[in-house]
């Protein structure tokens, strides 16, 4: 009964104008979505969860 | 029968006062992500109807914003129907934030519900710091109001509370199974449940757009400055849980989006290469869902 989330990119996004990351542009269920880097984001701790299970890798920023 | 007069007992701890209902949505009226008055194929883990994140292993299932008639009233309700026959199971369940919960208290959840899969029941997940089932209801198929206590005594982490068809695991479940509710509610209370707590439709959608909320119409930026560029902002009705991760979806009027802020009050979005008259439009969901 975990939650389980369809995540097939991930990849820093920097700020437009302070150049901080500050997002994570990810691909879910084939869905674009800018997940804020919030603990308290679902998507954003499912990322870490995923990443520290070595199912996940994010992309540096461009 | 309307009360003329504040009576003493209206002020007693037994007396049956409003906000008392913890649960967001539990007359299931709203529906902010999309029409699902039709049966919706649903997966697990995700949300439809507002608030309701569906529960499914190994068996398929849709998802229905349905009309009912319970003792003679109307009401919307949510029927999950399986699709397909299998060893898993059905279901949906709200998080709830901990901070909502009063922790060293009893609770209680009720509904009314109808079922027709023998293990149909509440499932609660830590509360108390542990997960439970009630005892299985009558799942005759005709409506029935059910109740089920939770002790919250040592609640540390966002707990849920649903209903699902379950055991000590997963169940046999067969095409046509369904769980069909309405008026969920959990309160504070050590005996039995009182009436569900009706909310006006605006405080119900301010108390789901905490979590979940979407342009009605597309979004839109003003004309752009001599170099391309311009910025539409938005503030949200209310303050959301978390910052919320968006999605914006450009609607092809001219130029590319450049790039996004968003925080728990509100968000801006660039648009650049913009020719002299355009706008960036784009439809915008926030999701700051448990």
């Amino acid at each position: 009964m975990m939650d389980e989330m369809n995540i097939t990119s991930a990849q820093y996004v920097r700020h437009i104008h302070t150049q901080q990351i500050h997002q994570i542009k990810i691909i879910l269920d084939g869905q674009e979505m800018s997940v804020p880097l919030d603990p308290a984001n679902r998507h954003y701790a499912e990322i870490l969860r995923q990443v520290e299970e070595g199912t996940l890798t994010i992309a540096e920023a461009v | 029968m309307a009360l003329s007069t504040i009576q003493n007992n209206s002020f007693a701890d037994t007396a049956v006062h409003g906000f008392r209902n913890i649960v967001v949505n539990g007359g299931l009226i709203v529906s902010q992500r999309g029409d699902y008055t039709s049966a919706t194929s649903y997966s697990g883990e995700t949300y439809y109807l507002d608030r309701w994140k569906m529960w499914q292993a190994s068996v398929s299932g849709t998802v229905q914003q349905t009309t009912v008639t319970i003792n003679g009233v109307t009401k919307k309700a949510m029927k999950i129907v399986a699709t397909s026959s299998a060893t898993g199971f059905i279901g949906t369940r709200q998080k709830i934030e901990l901070q909502n919960i009063p922790v060293g208290v009893n609770l209680v959840a009720s509904c009314w519900v109808r079922s027709n899969n023998a293990y149909t029941r509440f499932r609660y997940n830590d509360f108390g710091g542990s997960d439970a089932n009630s005892p299985v209801f009558t799942n005759d198929g005709n409506w029935e109001k059910v109740s089920f206590s939770i002790d919250s005594s040592s609640t540390t982490v966002n707990p849920s509370i649903g209903l699902i068809t379950y055991d000590t695991g997963m169940v046999s479940v067969t095409s046509g199974d369904y769980i069909e509710f309405t008026d969920f509610q959990l309160e504070i209370s050590s005996g039995s449940p009182t009436p569900f707590e009706h909310r006006p439709y605006g405080d119900e959608l301010a108390r789901c757009q905490r979590y979940f909320i979407k342009s009605v119409n597309s979004g839109s930026t003003s004309y752009p400055s001599s170099g391309g560029y311009s910025r539409g902002m938005y503030l949200f009705p209310v303050q959301m849980r978390a910052s919320p991760t968006g999605s914006y979806t450009d609607l092809g009027t001219g130029g590319s989006q450049g790039g996004t802020t968003v925080n728990k009050d509100g968000f801006w979005i660039t648009y650049e290469s913009l020719g002299a008259s355009q706008a960036g439009t784009f439809d915008w969901t926030m999701d700051a869902e448990l």
